[in-house]
């Protein structure tokens, strides 16, 4: 399954956004603020969800400010950082 | 991002006064200082809203109390959080502080992991005793980095005690105006073991708060160093600090609380290390009611 839809799947699991359907995620929209309308706390689930996803550790903040950006932005950072 | 409504940060003192009392200390010594303190402390207790920035905690602390007994009591409360003041310039321009110990073996302890495979430490405190001078001495003495989460308000014209002499702060601090980038620096911190400061009384940001019972009303209280130690595996020490004589300070470990690792995203699991807090919270304040250092309406509806 393609990383987005896995992304969307689990961000609105993880982060209970009961009212929110994978077609609803802009995946060039910010994810925090304007946008999805993320907060810090759901940064926490996020940077957790992406480690046992996709093993891949979100721990440089300037890094984790470009893959914040957008789903699609996350999505490609897990691209480059995921391994075979 | 903002702090509960109410608190702001704000130095009551301008920046004049905090010179005059710099120079005090600089020239006549801490107890000359002291003398010069009597005076502020006496005018602001008359000073009619000043006083009613005590009032809130010490009406609850103190229920049925009144007239000239709550004066003696905002008095007293202004005076030791004006002594922690006096003490901090005092360390920073005379180099003149000693923190107690014993807490330390206990923190360290914790910090190096104590037998755990996921490593680092939260230090939960409150506005207390002498904070500032406690993160200065833990940052020096813990053999780990130090890091703490805030920012001063721009109304804060008290000077750290590093600021006297222009060295650098013996600590990190993550400002959590930065949102999502400072949770993330958080969780890099956690996870190479390192400790991080937080407050456990004062929220930073909004929605990420739980009603908990403290001093008979609830009050809003914030879950994030639970929420951190679920995400990263760290301990939460619960610390309070003291000040415990002239130009004296002590940490004490009030508790160690460890929030599962499954712990998911619902606030409500958090409810009950929240509550444990609080309750925490409360012991101090029964033990030093004077020592901490509440000036807005933490139950404010």
């Amino acid at each position: 399954m393609d990383i987005r839809e896995v992304l969307k799947r689990e961000i609105i699991k993880e982060l209970k956004l009961e009212d929110i359907s994978p077609e609803d995620i802009k995946e060039d929209a910010p994810l925090f603020g304007d946008g999805l309308g993320l907060d810090s706390l759901d940064a926490i689930e996020l940077v957790v969800l992406v480690q046992r996803n996709f093993g891949v550790a979100l721990d440089n903040a300037e890094e984790a400010r470009q893959a914040f950006a957008s789903l699609n932005s996350l999505a490609k950072f897990i691209e480059s950082r995921r391994t075979p | 991002m903002r702090t509960n409504p109410g608190a702001t940060g704000k130095s009551e003192g301008s920046r004049a006064q905090h010179l005059i009392f710099y120079a005090v200390i600089g020239r006549l010594g801490v107890h000359a200082a002291y003398v010069l303190l009597f005076f502020v402390v006496s005018w602001y207790t008359l000073k009619p809203s000043t006083a009613a920035r005590c009032r809130p905690y010490l009406e609850r602390r103190f229920p049925g109390c009144g007239g000239m007994h709550m004066l003696r009591h905002i008095w007293k409360l202004q005076w030791n959080f004006g002594l922690c003041l006096v003490d901090r310039a005092a360390a920073g321009i005379n180099g003149r502080f000693f923190f107690a110990e014993e807490a330390l073996e206990a923190i360290r302890g914790l910090a190096h992991g104590g037998g755990r495979r996921d490593g680092g430490l939260i230090l939960l405190s409150a506005h207390t005793g002498a904070r500032h001078m406690a993160q200065v001495f833990l940052a020096g003495h813990v053999g780990r980095p130090v890091h703490v989460l805030g920012v001063k308000d721009r109304g804060d014209v008290d000077r750290e005690a590093h600021e006297h002499s222009g060295a650098e702060a013996p600590y990190s601090v993550i400002d959590p105006a930065d949102g999502p980038m400072s949770v993330v620096r958080i969780l890099r911190i956690l996870r190479a073991k390192e400790i991080l400061c937080m407050m456990g009384d004062r929220a930073f940001g909004s929605g990420a708060t739980l009603a908990v019972n403290f001093l008979g009303e609830p009050v809003l209280l914030p879950y994030l160093a639970f929420r951190m130690s679920a995400a990263s595996g760290a301990p939460v020490a619960v610390v309070f600090h003291l000040r415990t004589g002239v130009c004296r300070g002590e940490t004490r470990v009030a508790d160690v609380i460890q929030a599962p690792v499954d712990l998911k995203n619902d606030p409500e699991a958090y409810r009950p290390y929240v509550q444990r807090f609080a309750s925490l919270l409360e012991a101090f304040t029964a033990e030093h009611p004077y020592q901490f250092f509440n000036f807005f309406n933490l139950w404010e509806k």
